[in-house]
């Protein structure tokens, strides 16, 4: 079924080449099948893919070298692609029928200014898997709050099961897992930082940051041992063979899951929150197409973006990618994830604090979360980060 | 007549170095000539406008706990590595060069980790010490080596080295190889006439005759200790909390991670000073000492 909106028509003239840079590389062979359905429809138009390992620093770096591709995948909530939004870099998609198909709330975390720089398609979210079937076992069933949390968690530990896996040797991961956690306890972050950052308070008298850290202490010691040595693939492999009960983990995970054992009974809930308020979902875009301003044929570019707004192809996504979709009339099938995109779908969620703050502060960070791992030093980690925050936020 | 003879040869020169000149300056001179420029601005990365800043970026570098932090990292794994690898290789070359059994398959075997690009073999590296040494504790029920040795603060540099060491020896052990091999043998047997012993040998005349080798060995391995990257990215990326964070890794992390481009550029120009500077003195001390 068409929608019931118009396309912005790709040029006819003459055949165009356009280069389109994954940086969710793993969407690669359905964003192929997708292109070659385009290219039936605009035979004119060729698209051609670009991923790579570590995509989004080699996207950085064509940008710096000014030799940008005329379609690719953006972040449109976080900080470093306002900033390009803000030099001119993306086609203001703004108005284009498009976004007919693409639900209200999502559209209001992709707008920047007012405007619509990019074509949202998919969200990911961020939570705890769990082992249906070490859970049924034992009898247990997901906690909504926090001591319930750590009472399953004990009492899988007493059962003999390993009931967390961490992987702290993945510095990517230890920050996102801290800024995940940070959102959920206090879902505008970004206010507070910014607070402090004017000096009306300091991370020393906010509950926030120690909670953070009393609670990443806390949760590691359901962990299994040498977490510093252990990286994300080994947990995946360790939840995958049964060997771990549950590991903190973003939707995103579920592709590599399912692919390995398409029939492990597993699926995910929100992380409690530790101070027992406000949402405890955080979402980002996962999944969006942005065009290059200087891009060969802009509107070839934009009739290719407009093209994933179709349900029908939108549907060919989600059903190979696994995010929760958000294209109106896609039928989601991840079962594993269903009462997740329900959440999400309610709008039960708040955008994850990343999008928010400075650019490169979480990466900073990684440091800081390893070092409290180490030394189990909460006042020195809540201390570093505020010495974080002030030269990020004052910069 | 002569002169008009001269001056062709000149042109003819010229015309075989000016290919090369043009690249030298497209390819060298000017990113550093632009790398020095944008160093001065407050360039993300992403501006097409950025503004001139002066030496703001150069002067926070004298604060900052981080990039102090890399350079003592830095300083301490070159330290490391230089003797590390002179003092194996020069072992390594003695050994090759000398009269015993599979020589050349030794030769040929010792140089093979030269041929892997330094990615590929940190991350053979990474799954040894990350899941091969841990399972084979476990099995053999050895605690210590239960750990991963990237994951403790205390082993986590030596983790790197190693990997290093591994490779970076092949290339050291060949130029020295090549070095012994040039040593006239008249000058042994003369010394074995006149009573001097192995070491007495080795002191006299194979060092002084190995020094211009070993002067690029040391400048290489320098060069390899200050600039190391490949490894810290597959192995530890700069962890556990940042105890193996490099000056480069921390450049690449500003530039890429952080959108900070132009300080991350002065960073690299620091490095670059700092790797000219001793290279130079390396070089004076060296040639006052080698023989011709």
């Amino acid at each position: 079924m068409l929608a019931s909106f118009t396309y912005v028509a790709a040029a006819e003239s003459k055949p165009v080449e356009l280069e389109c840079f994954l940086i969710k590389v793993e969407a690669l062979e359905v964003e192929e099948q997708i292109a070659a359905k385009f290219h039936e429809e605009n035979p004119n138009v060729t698209i051609n893919f670009v991923a790579t390992p570590d995509a989004e620093t080699a996207l950085f770096a064509r940008i710096a070298a000014n030799d940008i591709p005329d379609i690719m995948n953006t972040y449109p909530a976080e900080t470093v692609y306002q900033k390009m939004m803000d030099d001119g870099l993306f086609v203001d998609l703004t108005g284009n029928a498009m976004f007919d198909n693409v639900p209200d709330s999502v559209l209001k975390m992709s707008a920047y200014k007012g405007k619509q720089y990019a074509l949202p398609l998919a969200m990911s979210s961020y939570g705890v898997f769990y082992n249906k079937d070490i859970f049924a076992k034992h009898n247990l069933t997901p906690s909504t709050d926090y001591q319930g949390f750590l009472d399953l968690c004990q009492k899988l530990k007493d059962a003999g099961e390993q009931p967390l896996e961490f992987y702290d040797k993945s510095a990517g991961g230890v920050g996102q897992m801290a800024e995940r956690l940070t959102g959920i306890l206090n879902n505008d972050s970004n206010a507070l930082f910014q607070r402090v950052a004017k000096g009306e308070t300091d991370l020393t008298k906010e509950p926030e940051i120690r909670t953070l850290g009393e609670t990443l202490l806390k949760i590691r010691e359901f962990g299994q041992k040498d977490q510093l040595g252990t990286d994300l693939d080994q947990v995946v492999a360790d939840f995958i063979s049964g060997r771990t009960a549950m590991f903190v983990g973003g939707t995103w995970n579920v592709a590599t899951i399912l692919k390995a054992n398409k029939d492990l009974n597993f699926a995910m809930f929100p992380f409690p929150n530790p101070m027992g308020t406000g949402e405890s979902l955080p979402v980002n875009i996962d999944t969006s197409y942005s065009v290059y301003t200087g891009a060969k044929d802009v509107d070839a570019a934009v009739a290719f973006v407009a093209f994933h707004a179709r349900p029908e192809i939108a549907q060919m996504y989600a059903d190979v990618e696994g995010s929760p979709n958000v294209i109106k009339g896609v039928t989601y099938h991840i079962e594993q994830l269903m009462p997740i995109n329900d959440t999400i779908m309610k709008g039960a969620m708040f955008l994850t604090p990343v999008n928010f703050w400075p650019a490169g502060m979480r990466s900073s960070w990684e440091q800081y979360l390893q070092q409290l791992f180490i030394d189990k030093d909460v006042d020195a980690f809540v201390k570093a980060t505020q010495d974080m925050v002030l030269e990020f936020y004052n910069a | 007549m002569i002169r008009k003879a001269g001056r062709e040869r000149e042109i003819t020169y010229l015309c075989f170095v000016l290919p090369t000149l043009a690249l030298y300056v497209l390819f060298f001179i000017e990113p550093v000539i632009m790398g020095c420029y944008y160093s001065l601005t407050n360039w993300s990365g992403i501006s097409s406008s950025p503004k001139f800043i002066g030496f703001q970026n150069y002067i926070k570098l004298a604060t900052d706990k981080v990039f102090l932090s890399a350079l003592k990292f830095n300083g301490v794994y070159s330290l490391l590595l230089v003797v590390i690898i002179v003092v194996l290789s020069l072992v390594l070359a003695l050994c090759l060069n000398a009269e015993i059994r599979g020589r050349s398959f030794f030769r040929g075997a010792m140089f093979f980790p030269a041929v892997l690009s330094m990615l590929t073999v940190g991350m053979v590296f990474n799954e040894i010490f990350t899941y091969a040494l841990p399972n084979l504790g476990a099995l053999l029920g050895i605690e210590a080596l239960q750990t991963n040795v990237l994951s403790n603060v205390n082993t986590a540099m030596y983790g790197v080295l190693f990997v290093n060491v591994w490779q970076g020896l092949a290339i050291p052990t060949i130029l020295l190889l090549a070095g012994l091999q040039t040593i006239p043998q008249e000058m042994f047997e003369a010394a074995e006439l006149d009573g001097a012993g192995k070491m007495k040998q080795f002191f006299s005349i194979t060092l002084p005759f190995l020094l211009p080798v070993l002067s690029v060995v040391l400048i290489l391995t320098l060069k390899d200790g200050l600039t190391v990257f490949d490894y810290i990215k597959a192995l530890t990326e700069g962890g556990p909390a940042g105890r193996t964070k490099s000056l480069t890794f921390n450049i690449y992390n500003l530039g890429f991670k952080e959108l900070k481009f132009s300080y991350a550029i002065a960073q690299a120009m620091v490095v670059t000073a700092i790797v000219v500077v001793i290279s130079y003195f390396q070089i004076r001390v060296v040639d006052r000492k080698k023989v011709y």
